[in-house]
């Protein structure tokens, strides 16, 4: 399984009070975030900045893992 | 210790203002000038016989007094006249502003539901060329700092 490339459709956690500008509503500190509508520069720095963390590190792309392939045979 | 370089100045800064705290309306290029006053938090001290020093201890917040100067100005939706109507009928108006401009990342400051408990009706001197400028004040009960994402 490979880390995802783009940021996109990945799952965010709030770490501190957050404003949230697309559904334009309050997002409590540990309360899941959606950020998809800003792009990946973006919520980078909102995880650089210990503002949001991801939930899910490692997303599956949709590449299978060998391993699964071994077991269907 | 370094010095920082994260410093700002307030020029970029982007000022709100709400009737309902859901829809918001974009006061910056209107806004001139936003500033806080109150918030104290109360404290009362106590002697006793012995010790020489107070004993100290800690009450609530006060009220925050937010003050907005606008440019005067007459259409509808202006902030001369939504706040002028939020002042003479005694409804919510609500303030918030982010010093680094709203964006991603930044922070923002925002007053829950407050009141207009000042306003200034335009005023002048004949001999003046300066824009017309107008002041209003908004209590409420604290501000509360958000990230905006």
């Amino acid at each position: 399984m490979r880390k995802r490339e783009t940021t996109r459709g990945a799952r965010y956690r709030a770490l501190t009070l957050i404003w949230h500008t697309a559904e334009q509503c309050y997002v409590q500190p540990g309360e899941e975030i959606v950020l998809d509508h800003l792009d990946s520069g973006e919520i980078d720095w909102l995880v650089r900045a210990g503002i949001v963390e991801r939930i899910d590190e490692e997303v599956d792309d949709g590449t299978d893992d060998w391993r699964n392939l071994v077991q269907e045979q | 210790m370094a010095q920082t370089t994260g410093g700002i100045s307030f020029k970029s800064n982007k000022i709100e203002i709400s009737t309902n705290g859901t829809t918001w309306a974009d006061i910056s290029g209107f806004a001139n000038s936003v500033s806080v006053d109150g918030g104290d938090r109360q404290t009362g001290e106590a002697y006793t016989y012995d010790g020489d020093t107070a004993i100290i201890a800690i009450g609530k917040r006060e009220p925050v007094e937010v003050t907005v100067r606008v440019v005067y100005t007459e259409g509808t939706g202006d902030p001369f006249e939504t706040v002028r109507a939020a002042y003479e009928g005694g409804t919510n108006l609500y303030v918030r502003w982010s010093p680094k401009g709203g964006t991603a990342g930044n922070f923002q400051f925002a007053t829950g539901a407050g009141y207009v408990t000042a306003f200034g009706y335009p005023v002048g001197e004949a001999g003046s060329g300066d824009p017309v400028l107008v002041e209003f004040t908004v209590m409420a009960a604290s501000i509360t700092k958000s990230a905006v994402a």
